[in-house]
């Protein structure tokens, strides 16, 4: 339901002049730096039991001196993407779901952050169990002229 | 009235010397030293080589030969020259193409031309008048008018200030529009147009679906997810196209609670649509069955140009529908599911029996009127756009019964 053909890139004329953190993913060519007005990060266990539920919490943040206006795509704005360690796909929070099309604006005050949660139940896009050993968790929010992803994180289900 | 139109705009174009050329002219053709020229018009500098060069009457640049032409009440050619060279100094680099010069005779010096320019301003205040100009191509002065009709009051003006009717070119052309777009505001209202509300300290947008009438009242179906909350009426106000004071255009009035139970998943809520509707305010212009008709993958509009719903339909694979919305504006697709039920991500509401195509869209464009063209701009409509993927809820399920909004008129001449 999200691929960059579909998101493109609308850049919104006020958000256009903040931008933002570590780097726009996917959608239209290889990631670039941008300055560090918002940053995403992916807060998550390093180890879980196996059939543990995996908490994932991702904190958008304004790090610069002056109110961020971030104009968040859809409802929920956010996913979450599991991947072995090749890189190949294993979940995707929002597989499968619609994502309500409507378009927030917020202002993010010096310091402030939003928060944005879901759990991964160790299972693939199909729903079956997945093998212990070791994964990588990414955080993606969606903003009006793309998407910005946290740094990946590793992540072992231990055997 | 086309080439005329088209003769100006490209002397105008001339005048601001942005044509490159591949000629040259060894006598000026040395590249001159940056000038600084921040303040001032291009009138104000032609205005100062005519106080060196008073003979001078303006310069143009022909793209067809390549020569530089610069009209002189008395031409020589090293007038022309020292006329060019002076210009190229005080105009920033490149402004003049490095080309032949070609001294022209000039009836009128730029001198006079720019006095009577500024004394002939109250012409643009005239009803219809669209632009006054020193035309340095025709070292002339020309007036474009909308219609010719307006002649008459043009030359009482030109009179009254004095300056010389021949002198004075007048033209008929086309007015000057800003360009809008769906994300500007538009009276009266049509599908497809930006609207606005509050919930918190966040603001939304989301996109208008149809002006409609809903039990005798009149206004506009948008989604229940744009409303402060989805099911439930909480007398949402909707603004178009932002939220401001003066902006407001409606106020919900309708928007269904989710059900749950039977055929609703165990522990989910239900709609067969994502609607509310919304009453129109005193005063607010609104046109039922029109959505606004842009072109393909583009949200510019003219406020003008629409489609006209002529009946409604329910949605069927393999059909091609498109839809109108605020951020990627009008994208087609064909259609690829119909009556399937959805689960709303980060959410327990499921939408029963939507459709689904293969239409683009994007944050904001939820409400977007997804509709087929019939024929010219006659359009049927087929429901309201909400989820990412091209997911829409069929017209059908918007107006059932109990659980969702009822009947509404929609079409163009209350027909449907």
């Amino acid at each position: 339901m999200h691929d960059c053909a579909r998101r493109g890139i609308g850049v919104g004329p006020l958000l256009a002049a903040f931008l933002l953190s570590s780097y726009l993913a996917g959608c239209g060519g290889p990631a670039r730096p941008a300055p560090p007005a918002l940053v995403l990060q992916l807060v998550a266990p390093e180890r879980v039991r196996p059939g543990e539920k995996v908490v994932l919490r991702l904190i958008l943040k304004n790090v610069s001196p002056n109110p961020v206006e971030a104009r968040l795509d859809g409802r929920p704005t956010h996913d979450f993407i599991v991947r072995r360690p090749d890189g190949t796909e294993v979940w995707r929070w929002s597989h499968g779901q619609a994502v309500q099309d409507i378009l927030q604006i917020r202002v993010l005050r010096p310091a402030e952050e939003l928060a944005f949660e879901g759990v991964w139940p160790q299972r693939d896009n199909n729903g079956r169990p997945v093998a212990p050993g070791m994964y990588r968790l990414q955080g993606i929010v969606r903003l009006e002229q793309g998407r910005l992803a946290s740094a990946e994180q590793n992540l072992t289900i231990l055997p | 009235m086309v080439l005329r139109v088209a003769s100006v705009a490209f002397a105008i174009a001339l005048s601001l010397f942005l044509i490159p050329f591949g000629s040259t002219f060894p006598a000026t053709g040395a590249p001159a030293p940056q000038a600084q020229v921040p303040d001032r018009t291009l009138d104000d500098v032609f205005a100062q080589i005519a106080e060196r060069f008073p003979g001078f009457g303006g310069v143009f640049a022909d793209p067809a030969t390549g020569i530089l032409h610069v009209y002189l009440v008395d031409p020589h050619p090293r007038t022309a020259a020292a006329v060019v060279a002076a210009l190229r100094q005080a105009l920033r680099p490149g402004s003049i193409p490095v080309a032949l010069i070609q001294p022209v005779r000039g009836l009128f010096t730029f001198r006079e031309l720019k006095a009577w320019h500024d004394r002939m301003q109250d012409v643009l205040a005239l009803d219809g008048v669209v632009f006054t100009d020193i035309d340095d191509a025709r070292n002339r002065l020309t007036v474009g008018v909308q219609d010719f009709a307006l002649v008459p009051a043009v030359e009482g003006e030109l009179a009254r200030a004095g300056v010389p009717r021949e002198a004075v070119e007048i033209i008929e052309t086309e007015p000057v529009r800003l360009e809008t777009s769906l994300r500007d505001q538009h009276r009266p209202l049509v599908g497809g147009l930006q609207i606005s509300f509050t919930s918190g300290r966040n603001v939304f947008l989301c996109t208008l679906n149809i002006v409609a009438v809903r039990s005798g009242a009149n206004g506009f179906v948008l989604n229940s997810h744009c409303t402060a909350k989805q099911g439930g009426v909480e007398s949402t106000v909707i603004y178009q196209e932002i939220v401001a004071s003066g902006k407001e255009v409606g106020v919900e009035i309708a928007d269904p609670q989710y059900f749950r139970g039977s055929p609703c998943p165990r522990g989910k809520r239900c709609r067969y649509s994502d609607s509310a509707f919304a009453q129109l305010n005193t005063g607010i212009g609104a046109t039922l069955g029109a959505v606004a008709k842009v072109t393909l993958n583009s949200t510019a509009w003219d406020g003008n140009a629409a489609f006209r719903i002529i009946g409604e339909a329910d949605p069927v694979v393999g059909v091609t529908v498109g839809k109108v919305g605020r951020t990627t504006g009008f994208t087609q697709g064909n259609v690829q599911r119909t009556c399937t039920n959805y689960g709303v991500l980060g959410t327990n509401i499921v939408q029963l029996c939507q459709a689904q195509a293969g239409y683009s869209s994007s944050g904001g464009d939820s409400g977007s009127p997804v509709f087929s063209i019939v024929s010219g701009d006659d359009v049927w409509l087929r429901g309201i756009h909400w989820g990412s993927g091209g997911v829409f809820s069929p017209i059908g399920g918007v107006q059932r019964s109990g659980t969702e909004l009822g009947p509404l008129t929609t079409c163009f001449d209350g027909s449907c």
